[in-house]
């Protein structure tokens, strides 16, 4: 088993391995989709950890047991600490650093992105509750936002989501995904079903200027757009104040106030939304179910895909339908 | 009469804010703003069945202990492709998303009501007791 794994060399039946973003990634990259160049770190890393430290297994069982909240928030903060004195051993260290060194161009350095098994699941999202990181830079600071993205796997958000969802927290496994940081003019957010309605001849297209971390995070309001498949046309357009815009440097990530003459107007014009609805459609059909896909624009003007996860929530409501 | 007030029963719903709704669901119940983990674990000890509950930002994923019990959620930022409105639609509730309300404590512990409208908006109501209404 490889500890570090390349996407193109990530296949549809190393879920429990890589993650479900690090899988449907790794299967849009081979279909010939343009996703950033990458490796992930096995969850192998990731749960040999977990067993190695019997403190830390034994307060994962605590919070599986408990159903007290405020207990299971306690729990959390050790868990943090465990998670963050632990040593990555030196030859997984030595795995990442030799394969940083295949990914050209990240001049902007590199996302460090979570991908649990739980993760991107048809019936579980885990939507947020995981964190990634953005334009890390050095060896030092690769190696510790892996831990941290491993600690966000049992951050008090997710430890109550996980309950919630009444998934054992044995059943997490977390990888991480280190790519390429694309420097992103316009980014988004693409659903290839009509989310609100369950329409699934409509496609729900959320964008705003530079880096897509604002507008997933919600700390802005985004564009919004709905279209019909087809014919291909916009039916609404609303303006989003799109108040702040995340931009990578060459060191770190800048979060200024956008111009006001760039969130008066749309990010986006009917054609590059037509261009970016093909490509929804194209992969909406290669994973077989309507899809919830994060996508960037490059200065070049190509559409590049960062995610893609089945909708989970398509089913008609169950009450109260206006 | 308020603007785009409806007579309600024992009162009137005035419009306070309009957003994107994540679902085409009707919600009402008591508001509350919250903006920490330890004020949703509170909410959870007090009863947070049919609450409706206002936070900050559409990343707010801290709600999971209550979001089964809620009416339904709204959000200050945000849209439909934020984190809130994903998970808020894994649990059958509408969250009303990027609403910009400017004083949210002030809707705190009022009766409110979550409604579509055209596309993929929807409006927040607030119920005043008629003599406030001018």
């Amino acid at each position: 088993m490889h500890i570090v794994q390349f996407l193109e060399d990530i296949q549809s039946d190393d879920f429990e391995n890589h993650g479900g973003k690090a899988v449907n990634l790794a299967k849009l990259a081979r279909l010939g989709f343009n996703v950033p160049k990458g490796f992930s770190i096995s969850s192998a890393v990731f749960t040999q950890m977990v067993k190695k430290n019997q403190d830390l297994t034994s307060y994962l069982k605590k919070v599986d047991k408990s159903d007290d909240f405020e207990e299971i928030l306690g729990l959390s903060e050790s868990i943090q600490q465990i998670i963050d004195n632990y040593r990555i051993p030196d030859d997984v260290v030595s795995e990442i650093t030799k394969n940083l060194k295949h990914i050209e161009q990240a001049k902007f350095g590199f996302a460090v992105r979570s991908s649990a098994t739980i993760e991107d699941r048809r019936d579980v999202s885990f939507a947020g509750q995981a964190e990634s990181y953005l334009c890390v830079q050095g060896e030092e600071d690769i190696i510790g936002s892996v831990k941290k993205v491993w600690q966000s796997a049992f951050s008090d958000r997710a430890l109550v989501y996980l309950k919630t969802k009444s998934i054992p927290l044995v059943e997490v496994k977390m990888a991480v995904l280190l790519q390429e940081m694309i420097p992103a003019e316009i980014s988004g957010v693409m659903f290839t079903a009509n989310v609100v309605t369950s329409n699934t001849g409509e496609i729900l297209i959320n964008s705003t200027w530079g880096l897509g971390n604002t507008l997933v995070s919600g700390e802005i309001i985004p564009d919004t757009f709905v279209l019909t498949k087809r014919p291909l046309g916009v039916i609404q357009q609303v303006l989003g104040d799109k108040e702040f815009t995340s931009k990578p440097e060459i060191y770190n990530l800048v979060i200024t106030d956008t111009p006001e003459e760039k969130r008066s107007k749309f990010t986006l014009e009917d054609q590059a939304l037509f261009d970016i609805a093909e490509v929804g459609m194209k992969i909406e059909s290669s994973m077989e179910s309507p899809q919830d896909i994060e996508w960037c624009i490059k200065p070049d003007g190509k559409l590049v895909i960062l995610q893609s996860r089945p909708i989970t929530t398509l089913s008609e409501p169950s009450y109260r339908e206006e | 009469m308020c603007p785009a007030a409806s007579l309600r029963k024992d009162g009137i719903l005035k419009e306070v804010a309009r957003g994107l709704i994540s679902l085409r669901l009707t919600a009402e119940g008591e508001l509350r703003y919250v903006t920490t983990m330890k004020e949703v674990i509170q909410l959870l000890k007090e009863g947070a069945d049919g609450k409706i509950v206002l936070v900050n930002e559409g990343g707010t994923t801290f709600l999971a202990p209550v979001l089964a019990k809620l009416a339904g959620v709204v959000c200050i930022t945000g849209a439909l492709g934020s984190h809130l409105a994903i998970v808020t639609r894994e649990f059958e509730i509408p969250a009303l998303m990027g609403t910009k309300i400017e004083s949210p404590e002030e809707l705190d512990r009022k009766y409110v009501m979550i409604k579509p409208e055209e596309g993929s908006e929807g409006a927040l109501f607030v119920k005043e007791r008629l003599d406030n209404c001018t």
